[in-house]
This record gives C-alpha cells, structure tokens and sequence, in this order.
C-alpha cells in the first residue's frame, strides 16, 4: 500500500516517478505503435527453424549464417496466479512477443540472443483495463545441432537469462502483473523468461525426427532460477532464493500437402521449485500445467513457412482459464 | 453454439488487434494527484479527532434516494463542505461544489467494513482513492491500485483511475448527491434537499422538490436506471479527455432531471432508449434486460463493479416493460 504523505528522501523518489512520467508517455507510445503493427509483423515475421519443422527446409540449414525470428501469441487469461494478497490473480488480455537472433559460430554451434515482451491490457479490480508494456529476462545461449542422421537431429543448448524482466514500482505491482499475464498467455511453458528478479540457467536438449510425412520433435528444459532481488513485491509475497522449473514438450507435424501440415504439440510445465508462491492456496496446490497445441502449417513457397497454433491449457492452475492463439512466420534466406 | 463460436472467433481478431473493448481502456493511476491524499483514512478528516470510527460533528450522512447496486454490499455515505461554503446549483441537474469537498462511502459486507472511497474536489480538480479496512478495523489504508477479493470477500475495490468510470461521466463528478437523488424522506439524521436549503448549502434554492413521473413501478424503473446507469448513458457527459474510458458511443440518455416532465414519455429514457433498448411489452426481446441479466466478460451491464446480477432490479425491469 502507497504510503501517500511522503518526506525526505520520498520527495526525491517521488520527483523521479514524476520525470518518468514522459517515459511513461513513451512506453504508451510504443505499446500502440506496437500492439497497431503487429498484424503486419505477422505476416513479415520469420522464425527459426527450432519451432517449425519440415524435411524440406532442414536441408537448407547448411547455407545459413544468421537466423531472425519472431513469434507472437495473443490471447486471453480470464485468472491466472498471482502473488500478493492484495492481487492473488491477474487477468486480462494481450500479446507476447519474442525476437530471437542466432549467429552461426561453426557448422554445428550457434549463438543466439532472444529478446521477451509482453504487450497488455491488464484488468483492474473494477473492470477498466490498462495498457501496459513490459520488457521480460533476455536469454543469451549457445546451441549445439547435430544432424545423426539424414532424417534425425540433436540439439543441446545452454543459456544464460539475464535479470531484465521489469518489475515496476511496488506500490502498483503493474509490470509484475503484466509479466504474470503473459507467462500465463504461454500456458507457463517459458515463464521462466517472465519472471522478475531473477537470474538464471537453462540447459536444453532436443530430439527431431522425419519418416515420410511426419517429423516428429521432443523437447526438455531444464531452468533454474537464483532470486536477485524482491521484484518490488510487498511483503506479504511469499518468495524463495532458488527456482527450478522443467519443461517437456512433444510436437508432431503431418505434411498432408507439400504445402500444407497439421500438427499437435503437448507440453507440461512443472514448477519443482518456485522462486514466489501464488497468494491463493488451491493455486499453490498446482504444480504441473499441462497445455495442448493443435495447429497447421502452411508452406506457400520454398522460403516462407507460418504456422498458426493454439495453445490450450488443460488442468492446473490455467485450465479454463486462459486461451491463446500463435502466429508465427518463418522466412528462410 | 454457432452464435458463441463467431463470437469466439470476434474476440480473438480484436484480441489480434489490441482492440477489444476499447471502451474498458483508462488512463493510468495518477500518482501525483494520489499522493496528495492522505494515507489512512483516520486522516481524511471523516472520524472525530478524538476517536477513529466516531464520524466527525461536521461531516453529514446522507443517502440517494435510487441506490446504486454494489454486489449487495451496505453502504454508508458522509458529506463534508468547508466552512461557510455553498453548493453551486445554478444548474440543478450537474452542481458544482466546492474545493475542499469531500464524500465518503463506506462498503461492508456481513456487518465487516471492507472498503471507504473518499472522492475530494481539490483545486486541480476530483480525485478519488480507495482505503482498505485492516483486518482489525482498526484503519483503512489507501489502496491507489485497488484490490481483489478483499477480507476474504468477493468484495472487489477499485482503483484511483477507475474511479472516472462512472464519476467522469458527470459534469457534477458527483453522483448519489443531486437534486433528483436527495427528494425524499431519508432515515433521521440523513441529509435531504430540504435540510440543504434550510442550512443554506445550496446557492439557488429549487423551484419545487423535483419528482420522478409515474406510477410506482414506473419510478422504480426510472430510479434505477437513473441510478445504475446514467452515469455512462447520458446525453451531458463532459467531453473526453484522455481513454475512452466508458464513454458511450450511442446516444441513449436514462438520466433523471431535476425538472422532470409530468408525463413519463418525454423522460429521457422514453425518449431516447423506446423500441432500441427497449421493446415495449417484450422484456425477453429487450436489450437491457439480456444485458442486466447477465455478467460476463465480454458483456454485462452496467460493465463497471459489479460480478453479480442485481435479481430484484431484473425482475423490476422486466415487469416495468411488460407493462409499458
């Protein structure tokens, strides 16, 4: 709660807010001039070949040097866990928006930089909505391809996730708030990069494999998070010092067309370890989230790929409560 | 189920768009003009210097004649003016007061206060802040942001900004305390407009006691909507600044006036909201009561503070129509 009368060094703080109020204008600014191009970004969007697998463009992974991605998901949260009593869940709507960067470093190393925000209109206790912006952990990592066979792959990556996420003044909570909503936008199957105060390890692997017009792809992380700082949560949150949250997912693809797939992706989340509790105690009580993703995948020409998902949580904590939609569009160069 | 999955599909492009429900979007909380607020509500000046919960001599209760619907909470409302100013009430329908004006109202729920709301005029203009009863009910602390679910409630308490929602609509900023609102026989002790003549509060004394029109049922209708929904739906809002913020886009007035006509069809709910909200006989085909009967995300009236459906009011609303 905002101690309103303030003194001394208060004042200070408070005429720094108060400056920041064109930074504020400015984050207002770009979460319109963001959230207004975001269409077209879709359809400009390209994406590593990490997320969208077909036999056809694997071949060209030799020729590449640099990777660019975007990927957005949009969607609604109706409740998602929160770790304040005053706030114990957040709601609202948004879209998270992840660029991603990858420099080949040899034939099988990669280095590569990805870059979380979320873009929301978060709901206050009475029904209005805010827009707000917030700028989630970078990633920075490296990752190992193998190519075991012409028709199978491997990949190892670790990564380093820098404490970036915006956490805001505590005396609103709204960064926090909007970072909670966006991690729940994804089913939590990356809140890890949602997450404020934080740093952290991701190590990761992955298995591919083509058979006629199927690829089928699994996938294990494995984040572990050491707490930097309370985020401006009040004191009543319940926080730990280590975080470890592991993360499996599976994804098959089936090329009915040259030119067209439809795919079922499945992940579960767990939260071994969580670096804050929700305030809620049948939150608590959850510790698994499980998301279905069915989609297609469309190949209009031998460069572009979009891949259009949805991601649906089922049981735990978001089950019924939050709904997304993935837009993503990979263009090969 | 075709019907919930267009609209499924809608939502998603407005989704897509960042788009949906613009009239839902606000500005931020002010801050600056928050902290200009004091912190606890024993400082606020509502409770007697010497005990906190005793109401200070010179703060007044009062109480609207048409309530507006809070979930089924109780609430309580104070007034206090500055010393030896008056309300403007050339215009009898938006009043104007003066700086330094403060209102209070106070939400419990089972006999357990949750929240005030004082609403201040300060020389820069209204503002409003929240105070969040402590568990021991010792003091309410402000809560510029709101809260959910407060003690253990359904009980939801708003934000500063939200506080425009419904307050920014009126040209007075103050809703409850009107002409219209203040005509009738409150319990003792509670001010009426007749105490505000008798004390001189009021700089332009009404010409007669305004009156709602029609039979009882009638009254009630116009009362209620008066109440619950012409903070939004009236055709004198002041213009917008900032967010939309729950400003209409239709031009549906259901506003009570101080100088309301004899016959209830030139009110301004007959007037302006005939055969578009409303269907004459037909409350199943009528657009108020599908939207007052409901709560939901994506529709409900009013869309402000409230998650539960007001029974009563519907089943008021649907009688008052099938008899029109």
């Amino acid at each position: 709660v905002t101690p309103l009368r303030r003194t001394g060094h208060q004042h200070i703080l408070a005429r720094i807010e108060h400056a920041s109020l064109s930074r504020a204008s400015l984050r207002r600014t770009l979460h319109r001039s963001l959230s207004s191009t975001l269409l077209l970004l879709f359809t400009t969007a390209a994406r590593s070949s990490e997320d969208d697998s077909t036999p056809a463009l694997h071949g060209k992974d030799a020729e590449r040097r640099i990777e660019v991605s975007l990927a957005t998901r949009a969607g609604l949260v109706g409740g998602a866990p929160f770790v304040t009593e005053t706030f114990p869940e957040v709601s609202g709507f948004g879209v998270a928006l992840t660029g991603a960067a990858a420099v080949r470093l040899s034939s099988a190393e990669w280095l590569r930089l990805e870059l979380p925000v979320g873009l929301v209109r978060l709901d206050f206790p009475a029904g209005a909505q805010v827009a707000e912006t917030a700028l989630g952990n970078i990633e920075l990592g490296v990752e190992h391809r193998l190519e075991t066979h012409p028709a199978s792959r491997l990949g190892f990556s670790a990564a380093f996730l820098a404490p970036t996420a915006e956490h805001g003044p505590d005396t609103s909570l709204l960064d926090n708030r909007a970072l909670a909503l966006v991690s729940a936008l994804n089913g939590g199957e990356d809140s890890w990069l949602w997450t404020p105060g934080v740093l952290g390890l991701r190590l990761g692997t992955r298995a591919e494999h083509s058979r006629g017009s199927f690829t089928f792809r699994a996938d294990l992380e494995l984040p572990l998070l050491v707490r930097v700082s309370d985020a401006g949560l009040p004191e009543d949150a319940d926080t730990h010092s280590f975080g470890m949250l592991p993360f499996v997912a599976l994804h098959a693809t089936w090329w009915v067309t040259p030119g067209l797939a439809a795919s079922l992706g499945g992940n579960v989340s767990a939260e071994l370890l969580r670096v804050q509790e929700p305030a809620l105690e049948r939150d608590r009580e959850h510790r698994a989230q499980a998301v279905v993703a069915p989609g297609v995948q469309v190949r209009p020409s031998d460069r572009v790929l979009l891949h259009l998902d949805a991601a649906v949580p089922v049981g735990g904590s978001l089950g019924g409560e939050a709904w997304s939609i993935g837009l993503r569009g990979r263009l090969d160069l | 189920m075709l019907a919930r999955v267009l609209f499924g599909l809608t939502a998603t492009a407005c989704f897509l768009a960042m788009g949906c429900q613009p009239y839902r979007a606000c500005d931020p909380v002010d801050e600056s003009s928050i902290d200009q607020l004091p912190n606890r509500l024993s400082l606020t000046g509502i409770y007697s210097p010497e005990r906190v919960g005793t109401i200070a001599a010179d703060v007044r209760p009062y109480r609207p004649r048409f309530e507006l619907w809070s979930d089924g909470a109780t609430k309580q409302r104070w007034l206090w003016l500055p010393p030896g100013a008056s309300i403007d009430t050339s215009d009898m329908d938006s009043w104007q007061f003066p700086i330094g004006t403060k209102l209070w109202k106070e939400f419990a729920r089972d006999g357990v206060r949750l929240e005030t709301r004082l609403l201040q005029r300060l020389s820069s203009g209204w503002i409003g802040v929240a105070y969040l009863w402590e568990k021991d009910a010792s003091d309410a602390i402000a809560a510029p942001y709101g809260a959910i679910d407060v003690l253990e409630t359904s009980h939801d308490v708003p934000a500063s900004n939200e506080c425009d929602g419904c307050h920014g609509g009126r040209k007075s900023h103050v809703l409850g305390f009107s002409a219209v609102q203040l005509a009738h026989e409150p319990e003792l002790g509670s001010l009426n407009l007749d105490d505000l003549v008798r004390l001189e509060l009021v700089s332009v004394p009404p010409a007669s006691a305004p009156r709602v029109p029609g039979n009882e049922i009638e009254q009630a209708a116009l009362g209620y909507l008066h109440a619950n929904c012409s903070h939004c739906h009236n055709a004198t809002r002041p213009s917008r600044r900032g967010a939309r913020c729950f400003d209409p886009e239709d031009d549906v007035d259901l506003s009570l006036r101080a100088a309301e006509a004899s016959a209830v069809s030139e009110t301004n709910t007959y007037r302006t909201a005939m055969d578009d909200y409303i269907q004459p006989g037909r409350p199943n085909d009528s657009r108020l009561i599908e939207l007052v009967s409901q709560r939901s995300r994506f529709r409900q009236m009013p869309p402000l503070a409230s998650e539960t459906v007001d029974t009563s009011a519907v089943t008021l609303l649907r009688r008052w129509i099938e008899g029109l």
